[in-house]
């Protein structure tokens, strides 16, 4: 069986570096885009499985790389799940419009991301 | 053969209980069973007991094996905090230490307060050798202008440099100059003050200061105090003291 791919889209190296720590114990495979754009762009050429994104970005932000990934016929059915600071109702509001399928809120639990990935792709 | 006429015909069978015509005598048969009955019941109680002895042997097991689960299931929760916690203390050394550019440095320790402490109020003040005072080098959140300079002694911010003691919520009062402080922390490396790191509010939806937090912000600021006071040496020419 092929490993799954996720994609990590965050500008903060920090982010990228606890999800790797947490994600990398698991049989995936990962990559990483800087920002929403980079994060669009990696989303087509990659084709990945998941995709982990952070709401606030230079150049494009989360909510409008899940409307555009929405938008593209080779993207539209990738599972988002959105990293965001913000749990309140608004931020996931603006999530679930933009198309994105779950979040997590920062700082990352390692268990909820885990658990939650799992939910899409499977141990 | 016939039998002899002295043996007393009682039945069919031969059985006493039963009489000529084959009926039992009163109460006789009935007693039999009864007392068939009663051996049934004492058997059957012994059985009883010994049942209630097991199921009590086993309520005890079962009992004893849900302790064992839960402490189990306590070790294993308490296991995945430290492996967090590890994880944690690992990416603030990996960032920290991952560039001797004084700049990336305080970007680091910034970054680091917002994604694994939680709070997106923080500022990061260097004591300046010129002036003697805490200057804001690096916020998030909040106005640098509002901040500083900060004189040694003066306010928490201030005490907590000349003192060379953190203040973190829950020790106290909060202090009047900064009310929604959450914690503040000196930063000392070989022996002297470098500097402040404060934070003020948590991100709304995390829960309060726990000891856990206290350990990652000891290590971040203990770090944090190390990379900005060595990227603050005049650089040296790589492995110069080789022939």
């Amino acid at each position: 069986m092929s490993r799954k791919k996720i994609l990590l889209v965050d500008d903060s190296n920090t982010v990228i570096l606890m999800e790797k720590m947490i994600l990398s114990k698991s049989p995936y495979d990962l990559i990483v885009a800087k920002d929403g754009q980079e994060g669009v762009d990696k989303a087509s050429s990659e084709k990945p499985d998941l995709i982990l994104m952070d709401v606030m970005m230079p150049r494009m932000n989360g909510f409008e790389a899940c409307k555009r990934l929405r938008s593209q016929s080779d993207t539209s059915s990738i599972p988002v799940i959105l990293v965001t600071t913000h749990g309140e109702e608004e931020s996931v509001k603006s999530g679930r419009e933009a198309g994105c399928n779950a979040y997590v809120t920062k700082p990352i639990n390692g268990s909820e991301l885990l658990s939650k990935v799992q939910g899409f792709l499977g141990p | 053969m016939p039998f002899p006429t002295d043996t007393p015909v009682s039945g069919a069978d031969g059985d006493p209980d039963v009489c000529e015509e084959g009926r039992s005598p009163p109460g006789g048969g009935l007693r039999r069973r009864l007392e068939s009955m009663h051996e049934s019941l004492q058997a059957a109680s012994g059985e009883l007991a010994g049942c209630r002895l097991e199921a009590e042997r086993l309520r005890q097991r079962v009992s004893g094996l849900e302790q064992e689960h839960r402490r189990v299931c306590e070790e294993h929760a308490a296991l995945q905090t430290q492996v967090a916690e590890l994880g944690s203390l690992y990416v603030v050394m990996e960032r920290i230490h991952g560039t001797v550019d004084p700049l990336e440095v305080r970007s680091a320790v910034q970054d680091i307060v917002i994604n694994v402490i939680g709070s997106e109020e923080v500022a990061l003040f260097q004591l300046s050798e010129r002036s003697g005072e805490l200057v804001p080098t690096q916020c998030f959140g909040v106005e640098a202008r509002g901040l500083g300079p900060v004189p040694l002694g003066s306010g928490i911010l201030g005490r907590a440099a000349a003192e060379r003691r953190s203040w973190m919520l829950g020790d106290g009062p909060p202090p009047p100059d900064h009310p929604e402080l959450s914690a503040c922390v000196p930063l000392v490396a070989a022996d002297r003050v470098v500097g402040v790191l404060a934070i003020w509010r948590m991100l709304a939806h995390r829960p309060a200061f726990g000891p856990a937090d206290r350990r990652v912000l000891d290590v971040v600021a203990e770090h944090a105090a190390r990379a900005l006071y060595l990227t603050s040496l005049p650089q040296q020419p790589l492995r110069a003291d080789l022939p």
